[in-house]
């Protein structure tokens, strides 16, 4: 590790690690929480009514310790949907 | 102190059956009281790897359709006598075991042995609630690729979701130089994806398939490198603190400092 020139090209190891972490993440969720994709559109719904964020919400779930995490990764845009576009 | 083991995984092919023909070979060893139970029902595999596939009288079927005895289907290892399989029926299939005799076996195992190893059939069909349906611990094997990974994570999920707590990982097939040069993933990649404890580390073996052309298990050879890795494991099992060894390849480098270090 000391050693390492780091970022040369991205090692198979770390890709195969960051592809497990994005696909589990859906995975977990699809059959652990049996309303996942509901409550996912529903959060996406509610959401989007006041963010500009539908396309870069980050809706996962995780595991630690034996439990289930619903992780939601909202970035907050500057400009307020709301404002543009009245509902 | 009695207890049930299930060794299983989400993909087939990486390593169950002979997981669990160390541990339990491993643990006979150590002087306790072992059976190994095969449970892969029609895929029958537990028999050739430790060589007792010629003794083979009676199955696990015809034991719970009451065609034999207890005594007389248990088969006693050739080399130890604190060994004794409990063959998969290779005609049947995985719907013809029933579930509450085969909980009613596994309570009568647990009088007259210390430990008993169930391998499972892999995958999440019929047969994979009934091999962890009765045990304590549940033994995940699994290699560092991306499949056996993910198919792991699945049966964690399915396990976690039936209730079950003690969960391990064995993970399998290790090969340090790759992990050193980052084209295979660390334990510490792995773990962090599947969050439970590591049972331990096995490296990878060309001499494995040695061992299991002739029906014996690495443990019974001393100068195997998985032998150690399955021997620490059993003395885990027993409560032992083994800590893990540390597979890495030693440059020229690494082995000075490390002598330096030591003294």
């Amino acid at each position: 590790m000391l050693f390492d020139f780091f970022k040369r090209k991205k090692k198979s190891a770390k890709e195969a690690a960051e592809r497990l972490h994005i696909i589990l993440a859906h995975e977990r969720g699809m059959t652990r929480l049996p309303f996942f994709d509901d409550l996912k559109a529903d959060l996406i719904k509610v959401l989007s009514k006041y963010t500009n964020t539908k396309d870069s919400l980050d809706i996962r779930v995780n595991r630690q310790d034996g439990y289930d995490i619903l992780e939601i990764n909202v970035p907050i845009k500057n400009k307020a949907k709301r404002q543009k576009t009245p509902a | 102190m009695s207890k049930i083991y299930t060794i299983t995984s989400g993909k087939g092919g990486v390593g169950k059956s002979t997981t669990t023909a160390n541990l339990a070979l491993g643990m006979a060893i150590l002087g306790k009281k072992v059976v190994a139970i095969d449970l892969d029902i029609g895929l029958r595999n537990l028999d050739m790897i430790l060589g007792l596939e010629n003794r083979i009288v009676y199955n696990i079927i015809d034991l719970l359709e009451g065609r034999a005895k207890l005594n007389s289907a248990l088969i006693r290892d050739k080399r130890n006598d604190n060994l004794k399989l409990l063959a998969a029926s290779q005609t049947n299939s995985k719907e013809d075991l029933s579930k509450e005799k085969f909980l009613n076996l596994l309570e009568q195992l647990k009088e007259q042995f210390d430990f008993v190893f169930i391998d499972s059939p892999a995958g999440i069909e019929t047969g994979f609630s009934n091999a962890f349906a009765g045990a304590d611990n549940i033994i995940i094997v699994a290699t560092p690729e991306i499949s056996s990974i993910r198919d792991a994570d699945r049966v964690v999920g399915i396990l976690e979701a039936n209730g079950k707590k003690n969960i391990s990982l064995i993970l399998n097939r290790v090969q340090p130089e790759l992990v050193k040069k980052g084209e295979m993933m660390s334990q510490e990649d792995i773990l962090q994806i599947l969050a439970i404890d590591l049972l331990g580390i096995v490296p990878n073996d060309p001499r494995m398939i040695e061992y299991t052309n002739k029906g014996e298990p690495a443990v019974l050879n001393k100068s195997s490198i998985t032998a150690n890795a399955y021997m620490n494991i059993t003395r885990r099992l027993l409560g032992e603190d083994v800590p893990q060894i540390e597979f890495k390849p030693k440059g020229l480098f690494q082995k000075l400092f490390g002598k330096l270090q030591r003294t």
